[in-house]
């Protein structure tokens, strides 16, 4: 079958026509049984929606700018840790600072005794016999006080 | 288009009845056919091309014509009306029982046996395309609509609707080939 016969074959439809007796009780009901809305009215719904787009576009951005700025204004640079004790992180903190003033101390204590003799010599050394002659050296001579 | 549409939409839209049912009248069996066609079924089709035509008339007032015929929006309303009609009634037609009968065509031309099977072998094929091509199809060669007033009926582009045509045709054809 050929396109043209079938063009040919849709165009023979166009003789269905509706019920009279249904285009006039259609026509009845349409025109008397209802009535369009004014034009005025949607002018009205459109330019509020046109409205109300805007605004909604104007308070984000003014929201994401304020939001933004308060965010900065907070916390320059870090960033916030809303969930952690505070008080716990400062004992902590300061238990450590103990720790290490403890170790400072106990280091110089070890670094000004390192320069007597003897208590070098009671130091554990590497183990060389150099050292350990040395050592013996040292106790005659306490010995000898 | 006809003679003289725009003086009568623009009154239409102020509110004149008078204006609004020359238009009904001219428009009704385009419509009606389309519907018609559509969904196959003679009373559903008077229910939807009514609701269609009151759609149109409570909503005169907000049809800006922009340069486009007042026929591609009452399309555009019948084509939303089936969708709205077949999505809240769910119901499904039989397509091989669609028939010049089962559509409640009293014509005279189908009083001919050969022509009333001719009718009922294209509209068995018709029923087969997808909703867009069906679309395509009648306003195109049923009422003899231009590419440009389909396109803004379908809300497509005018070459997206000389695809789907010839898409449409081809399988027309086959269909009516194989029968």
């Amino acid at each position: 079958m050929k396109e043209e016969h079938i063009i040919k074959q849709l165009s023979t439809l166009k003789s269905i026509e509706p019920d009279a007796g249904f285009a006039r009780s259609a026509r009845t009901t349409i025109l008397y049984r209802s009535e369009p809305m004014p034009a005025r009215f949607f002018g009205l719904t459109q330019s509020l929606s046109t409205t109300l787009s805007i605004g909604l576009v104007v308070m984000l951005f003014v929201f994401i700018a304020l939001g933004g700025v308060a965010t900065m204004l907070r916390t320059p640079l870090s960033p916030t840790f809303q969930g952690v004790d505070e008080q716990s992180l400062a004992s902590e903190a300061g238990s450590i600072n103990q720790t290490i003033d403890a170790r400072l101390s106990e280091v110089a204590y070890i670094s000004g005794e390192r320069e007597n003799k003897l208590v070098m010599a009671t130091t554990p050394s590497d183990g060389d016999s150099n050292a350990d002659k040395e050592i013996d050296l040292l106790l005659t001579q306490a010995k000898g006080y | 288009m006809m003679e003289g549409e725009k003086n009568l939409v623009e009154k239409a839209r102020k509110g004149n009845s008078e204006a609004f049912g020359i238009l009904y009248d001219y428009y009704l069996p385009k419509i009606y056919r389309f519907v018609l066609f559509k969904v196959s079924h003679k009373q559903q089709a008077e229910d939807i091309t009514q609701h269609a035509f009151m759609k149109a008339w409570e909503n005169m007032g907000g049809y800006k014509p922009q340069g486009h015929p007042f026929g591609s929006w009452l399309y555009r309303i019948a084509r939303n009306s089936v969708i709205d009609y077949y999505r809240k009634n769910e119901f499904s037609v039989d397509i091989e029982a669609v028939s010049p009968e089962a559509l409640g065509i009293d014509n005279s031309l189908i009083a001919k046996l050969e022509v009333k099977l001719e009718w009922e072998k294209i509209l068995n094929a018709i029923g087969g395309l997808t909703e867009v091509e069906q679309d395509v199809l009648i306003m195109r060669f049923v009422e003899d609509l231009p590419h440009g007033e389909v396109a803004r009926a379908v809300d497509k582009s005018e070459n997206a609707v000389k695809v789907i045509q010839h898409r449409a045709l081809k399988k027309l054809k086959v269909t009516l080939s194989k029968k």
